[in-house]
């Protein structure tokens, strides 16, 4: 059984990001496993977050951000224990943002919950948007996807991507963190979906942890021609 | 010297116009010469006392084309832009050509279609007397970012002077008037179509806009359009000075203020608010609201917005729908879908923008093509056909029944030669004359 907790599935869901879970209970139930979803948002409380073995957070705008954060904040422990036992998270858009040490906005400094050491300065003058492409170190393939932000991440040592095309205006030439079994990203919508390189890649890290032993290949071949789709369009621009 | 500048920048715009309508070229290129010559020309102008702008994600230009329409059958003049010129340069062009060398408008109505990002810009040198907000949507959010983030921009385009007549049954615009005096909204009664459950993909009314904290709806009349309050503090859906009182989509028509009846084949209550948008324009301009309800009854839009075609034997309904807008798709998918007889549906997404580029396909994960899996047939197609498929794939809608063509006039042979039923066609702007220049004969419906 692998357990999946879908946190603010209903506020930090702004650009699809609801896809992610959608392709993860799929994907994994082709793999024969299991799946029980967990959803929680603002007006839950949170228990035990180490008996999810996944935990997914989208993107939203920057204030509906900050309410969650705010909600977030009191389960912080919880978050560090789930994280130190190899609890594989997914947080993207500026949801991972909230992990850092603090998100200074236009109207003040925002603690933030400090599971790194980065920093997130936010504006309110420019609009970040891009279409990118990336690369990350353990997998040769590429991913795409789009950024749509308007802040800056300082002081972050370990990033997940590295932006090497772009069509667009983004001030990133990294992105993310990737820490442990954390990955967060920048990339809005529905990431796993999008990259199917990128979703193995994912999926055989719950199964490490798991400790499932096979991986199935499954060929996705919409998600595939979709991917090359968007490769070739995004490369005749670059 | 401020004088002879205005003259010179009026009469050197004038010329430049003039030339550009004989050589086709757009509308922009003038206002934004005169602007390089005359940065603050526009607060030099002498406007008609009646200002009336419109913004907001959807509607803007079908709400404009129905504005300046009642006005001139009401006997005034009106001058206003079209789609396309809505930015600070299309806008100072309009207003130029309406003026006397002089600086002085000759129109009784201005009328401006502002788009929701650049209006902060036009109106830091005069302000519209009415400005009309008519909805917040995902919408482009490619360039857009997201709808607060267009909300702020648009604050930033508010003055105090101003009266803003805003569309109270959307909490994300209904905001603006929050505690603030000159404000007038217009809005929908409860109507036998309305939902007690927001049952779409997301959504954006569920939480305040002011305190984050759960909201209660009464009714949706679609999305997050409906009646709502806070259930923290004490946001509300406010009282409307126009009120849609009836709606009927079988006989084709609406009452406004239980009183005004309005005559349109409309395909849902979505395409209402820009009636009733208006309505209330032209009230505020002083025009009989009985001459408003006869002019908006006999009128019918330019936009091209359903198109009736002919498909070799295959008969259907074009939809213009609107790509990273959700809504809009949702809302087409509704048409379809109250068709009783058995009809197919070929969705279309070849080009994400007409605008600029991108590949971005994330809105398609927030669009309901759930509701499809009542129709017969479903064909996808154009450059992102595999995007569609992998969304579809997660419908629960067997795999037999979609059809996949990258090319569209393979698409089109297909539905030609294989299908007998009616034709929903679901595109945006961008991608629908790729379409129609292969059928056989269209007509623009209402």
């Amino acid at each position: 059984m692998i357990r999946i907790l879908h946190l603010y599935y209903d506020i930090m869901n702004l650009y699809g990001d609801n896809g992610n879970v959608r392709f993860l209970e799929k994907a994994l139930k082709d793999q024969k496993q299991e799946v029980e979803i967990t959803r929680k948002t603002l007006t839950d409380t949170l228990d035990d977050l180490d008996q999810y073995d996944v935990i997914y957070c989208g993107s939203s705008t920057e204030r509906r951000r900050t309410a969650c954060l705010k909600h977030l904040l009191p389960y912080r422990d919880l978050l560090k224990k789930a994280y130190e036992n190899d609890r594989v998270f997914l947080f993207t858009g500026n949801s991972y943002e909230m992990m850092g040490k603090t998100i200074e906005t236009p109207e003040g400094v925002l603690e933030g919950i400090g599971l790194f050491d980065f920093r997130t300065i936010e504006q309110s003058e420019t609009r970040y948007t891009s279409d990118v492409i990336v690369s990350c170190a353990e997998i040769k393939e590429k991913s795409v996807g789009f950024i749509n932000k308007c802040s800056k991440v300082i002081d972050n040592d370990h990033p997940l991507f590295k932006v090497v095309g772009k069509v667009g205006n983004t001030n990133s030439e990294q992105d993310g963190i990737h820490l442990r079994n954390f990955f967060g990203t920048q990339l809005i919508g529905p990431l796993l979906i999008k990259n199917p390189y990128f979703a193995r890649y994912f999926i055989k890290t719950v199964f490490k942890l798991k400790g499932i032993p096979v991986y199935r290949d499954i060929e996705y071949p919409h998600m595939l021609k979709a991917y090359n789709t968007t490769m070739t369009e995004l490369s005749k621009d670059i | 010297m401020k004088k002879l500048r205005l003259f010179l920048t009026i009469l050197i715009c004038k010329l430049l116009r003039f030339m550009a309508k004989l050589i086709g070229r757009g509308s922009s290129l003038p206002g934004a010469i005169a602007l390089k010559l005359y940065p603050s020309i526009l607060s030099q102008i002498k406007l008609p006392e009646t200002v009336i702008a419109v913004t907001g994600s959807n509607g803007k230009t079908s709400t404009v084309e129905m504005i300046a329409n009642v006005i001139e059958k009401a006997g005034k003049t009106v001058a206003y832009n079209r789609e396309g010129s809505n930015q600070i340069e299309g806008v100072t062009t309009l207003i130029i050509a309406d003026c006397t060398l002089g600086g002085k408008m000759r129109s009784e109505v201005l009328l401006l279609e502002s788009d929701e990002r650049y209006a902060r810009h036009t109106f830091k040198y005069f302000h519209p007397k009415y400005y009309i907000i008519n909805n917040l949507y995902r919408d482009q959010l490619t360039r857009n970012g997201h709808p607060e983030w267009v909300y702020d921009v648009i604050g930033q385009s508010i003055y105090d002077d101003m009266t803003l007549v805003i569309n109270g049954d959307d909490p994300l615009v209904t905001r603006f008037g929050y505690h603030r005096d000159n404000v007038f909204y217009f809005g929908a009664d409860h109507l036998k179509e309305d939902k007690t459950v927001n049952d779409s993909i997301y959504d954006d009314g569920k939480y305040c806009p002011v305190c984050y904290h759960p909201m209660k709806y009464d009714y949706y009349h679609y999305n997050h359009i409906g009646s709502y309050h806070c259930t923290h503090c004490d946001y509300h859906r406010p009282e409307t000075r126009w009120t849609l009182t009836e709606a009927d989509l079988e006989k084709g028509y609406i009452v406004i203020d239980n009183e005004y009846k309005i005559e349109l084949s409309f395909t849902s209550i979505y395409h209402c608010y820009n009636t009733l948008a208006a309505f209330a324009a032209c009230d505020l301009a002083g025009i009989d609201r009985s001459i408003i309800a006869r002019e908006l009854s006999s009128y019918s839009l330019h936009s091209g917005r359903i198109q009736k075609f002919e498909l070799g034997k295959i008969r259907g309904t074009l939809l213009a729908s609107k790509h990273e807008n959700s809504i809009s798709y949702d809302r087409s998918i509704d048409v379809a879908i109250t068709n009783p007889d058995k009809v197919n549906v070929m969705i279309i997404v070849d080009a994400v923008s007409r605008k600029y580029f991108t590949s971005e396909t994330s809105w398609l994960w927030d669009i309901d093509f759930e509701k499809l899996s009542s129709v017969n047939r479903i064909i996808l197609a154009g450059r992102y056909c595999n995007d569609l498929a992998v969304r579809f794939e997660f419908t629960g809608i067997p795999a037999d029944r979609i059809s996949l063509f990258v090319d569209i006039p393979a698409a089109c042979e297909y539905i030609k030669e294989k299908t007998d039923e009616y034709l929903y066609v679901i595109t945006c702007f961008s991608d629908m004359n790729k379409f129609l220049n292969l059928t056989d004969r269209t007509e623009v419906g209402s």
